[in-house]
């Protein structure tokens, strides 16, 4: 059973809360992500989504008074579980920003950045792994000419698309993407949206976003988030995209789909 | 509008009022400018006044004598453009007359050839042959020894060689010996040079008086001297740059380090908060303050008490703690503050999505610091480090305090030497009685000025190089 689980959840949330000082962010979060899907969270600002995807990473352990209760299973371990580096846990879940955020570095050295973290230094095993993250992440054929050009010189959809191809490149299996294309054009949008769909058969991804359409264009489960008077959020409803768009069980969740607040 | 409410009622009247008075407030906004304007306009004029005074006295109009006038030595030709056996023929002829002229012909044989610190056995001792070996000299004087040599043959060694320009500088420094009795500025030639030339033919019959620049190549390589005309700057420039050198080497780390350890590291407590405080005040602490710290600690603690900052644990015996290492420390503690303080500037302005970019690829603190904060903050630290560096170059009160030397007759040579620098000079020669003095103190604010205008320069141009480089063009 046990390893069953570890074969179709690459995540498991059990009974999350994140607290910020004294303030409670989100509590009470159960949830179970599948693997080689598109998992979107969904939810008003402030409702707690991007606090979950960060706590997937430990990316919260970086804000300084943020504590985590419950538990993150990846590969069946609790992330925040004894023994466990946040580092060793960045390295192998991805994660893609809000903004496009690539280093003021060349793109070869903005996609080589996590592998020399690592200690390669070889050169033809780093020139290897940049090429096979750019055409990944289906940059390679705009930038292959330019690879010394300073990353912050591409547009901001190639941008975020370097920066997807940064986060390839330490071989994780899990991305996780925090509106990764709020700051984009419609078609910038749609390449990346186009690229998750390829990058699924062999990752499983999270995606933040506030653009409902986008969530039912591109994932296949979607979790619903709300803040409660205390402005703690919690997770309303979970389940496939179809039905979460088609027939919501929970009524705020039409409301919200519908377009009644949000 | 008739349904407005009286609050908002007066505040309609109250901008129409204001659009009757909009002339009264463009009058205004043009007053301010104009006094914005004055305010730039009055730091323009102290700038030029500034500048005008250092140049007025840097350029001047002097009388100069000669021991022998150059008229004298070579009546049909310039002096500087004899040949080398006619200038060594000068030496030789002045040197044979001199009451210990050969003496004086000795001296700068060693010195010149030999160097000053050959063993004084092997100069008694050996014949010329072996002394000169490998160099040219006059085939007669092979199986000769040096005390044996006349002058003549002296100055045909010279002539063998070293330069007809070095010749000239000799025929110059020990034949002319050029004086200056009387200057003048550079004002007073422009506007009153009949009233200077009837006053110098009064004086100093005979005489020319010409145009005169105290700041020359001469004056910044030679030693200093205690006669204005031929005194230079050489050995408080080596001081500066010693000082400089071990500054950098000593602060830049210190501070850079506590920047980064108080931004990236430190969680905020009331530890950190303290400490940032103290350090924002210790930038304000005047700087004779730190050269009584200096005196305390480097000079008398750590130098003439523990023998470190003298060099006596390293087997230097000949100082006391008065040396150029704590005159570095004293600076280092100096600038200290403004670097930390610029560094967490800089450090800080680095926007956090690189940092969370590099975290969140899985880059511990140490990795995320340098591979990422430090060089995007590098223009900024730079700038500041440069800046308060320049800021050290020009500092006299707390080196004054540590022991700089106002005179000194040998370059300093390492970091436990004695030392003056450049600031020092110029306090000490404006404070001569000798008026010349203030014409070589101009000199010197001109070469510190230099100094400075290069370093800010530098740093104008590596943070522009730098942060083009960031931002990919």
């Amino acid at each position: 059973m046990a390893n069953q689980n570890a074969n179709t959840y690459a995540v498991e949330l059990n009974d999350l809360s994140v607290f910020y000082g004294t303030h409670q962010a989100v509590g009470g979060i159960n949830m179970k992500i599948q693997r080689n899907k598109i998992t979107a969270y969904i939810g008003p600002s402030g409702c707690g989504k991007s606090t979950v995807l960060r706590s997937i990473n430990r990316m919260n352990d970086l804000v300084a008074g943020a504590r985590v209760e419950g538990e993150v299973r990846y590969h069946g371990n609790n992330l925040y579980g004894q023994g466990i580096d946040p580092v060793e846990v960045r390295r192998r879940i991805g994660m893609v920003f809000q903004k496009p955020n690539p280093f003021p570095k060349s793109i070869f050295d903005n996609v080589a950045y996590g592998p020399r973290l690592l200690g390669i230094k070889d050169k033809t095993m780093l020139s290897e792994i940049v090429e096979t993250s750019l055409r990944a992440a289906v940059l390679w054929d705009e930038v292959k000419d330019d690879l010394k050009k300073s990353g912050l010189a591409l547009s901001g959809g190639q941008q975020q698309r370097l920066c997807i191809a940064r986060a390839l490149a330490t071989q994780p299996d899990l991305i996780l993407m925090d509106e990764p294309c709020s700051a984009l054009d419609p078609i910038s949008t749609l390449r990346i949206e186009e690229l998750m769909q390829e990058l699924v058969s062999t990752y499983t991804i999270i995606l933040v976003t506030h653009n409902m359409q986008q969530a039912a264009r591109v994932s296949h489960m979607t979790g619903f988030f709300l803040a409660n008077e205390t402005r703690t959020g919690h997770l309303i409803e979970y389940g496939a995209t179809t039905e979460m768009f088609t027939k919501p069980k929970d009524k705020r969740t039409e409301d919200y789909i519908s377009g009644r607040f949000g | 509008m008739t349904t407005a409410s009286p609050t908002v009622q007066s505040a309609l009247e109250t901008m129409t009022k204001a659009d009757r008075q909009l002339r009264k407030r463009n009058a205004r906004a043009r007053r301010w400018s104009a006094i914005y304007l004055g305010a730039c306009i009055f730091a323009l004029i102290g700038l030029i006044l500034l500048f005008g005074t250092v140049l007025n006295n840097m350029f001047g109009v002097v009388v100069k004598t000669y021991a022998v006038p150059p008229s004298q030595l070579s009546p049909n030709q310039a002096l500087e453009n004899l040949s080398e056996a006619e200038l060594g023929a000068i030496l030789s002829d002045y040197f044979s007359k001199q009451n210990r002229g050969i003496q004086r012909a000795r001296v700068l044989v060693r010195d010149n050839l030999l160097g000053k610190n050959i063993d004084p056995a092997r100069l008694s001792g050996e014949p010329i042959s072996s002394l000169f070996a490998g160099r040219d000299y006059p085939p007669e004087v092979a199986e000769l020894k040096f005390s044996e040599l006349t002058v003549p043959q002296l100055i045909q060694l010279l002539e063998s060689s070293i330069s007809q320009s070095q010749l000239y500088q000799m025929v110059v420094k020990d034949v002319l010996q050029p004086r200056i009795p009387q200057s003048w500025t550079l004002l007073e030639g422009i506007f009153n040079w009949n009233r200077i030339e009837t006053e110098a033919q009064a004086k100093y019959p005979g005489e020319a008086i010409m145009w005169h620049s105290w700041f020359s190549w001469a004056f910044v390589s030679s030693e200093l001297t205690s006669d204005p005309s031929t005194t230079g700057l050489r050995m408080a420039i080596v001081g500066t740059v010693y000082i400089l050198i071990l500054t950098v080497l000593i602060s830049i780390p210190l501070g850079i380090g506590a920047a980064i350890y108080l931004e990236e590291y430190a969680k905020h407590s009331r530890f950190t908060a303290l400490l940032e405080t103290v350090i924002r005040n210790l930038a304000g602490v005047p700087s004779i303050i730190y050269g009584m710290l200096g005196l305390a600690l480097f000079v008398r603690a750590l130098g003439d008490d523990a023998g470190i900052t003298n060099g006596r644990v390293f087997g230097i015996t000949d100082t006391n703690g008065r040396t150029i290492l704590s005159a570095s420390l004293t600076m280092s503690l100096l600038i200290l503050p403004v670097i930390i303080i610029n560094s967490q500037e800089a450090i800080r302005a680095v926007p956090a999505s690189l940092r969370e970019a590099s975290y969140g690829i899985g880059a511990t603190r140490w990795q995320t610091v340098w591979r990422t904060v430090l060089p995007a903050g590098l223009p900024g630290i730079l700038t500041g480090v440069i800046l308060s560096l320049a800021r050290a170059v020009g500092e006299t009160a707390p080196l004054l305090v540590v022991g700089g030397l106002t005179f000194l007759t040998v370059d300093p040579n390492s970091i436990f030497s004695k030392f003056s620098v450049i600031p020092i000079q110029i306090f000490s020669w404006t404070s001569e009685p000798n008026p010349q003095f203030k014409n070589v103190a101009a000199a010197a604010i001109i070469t510190l000025l230099g100094i400075l205008l290069t370093l800010n320069a530098a740093a104008i141009i590596l943070r522009q190089r730098y942060s083009k480089k960031l931002r990919g063009a």
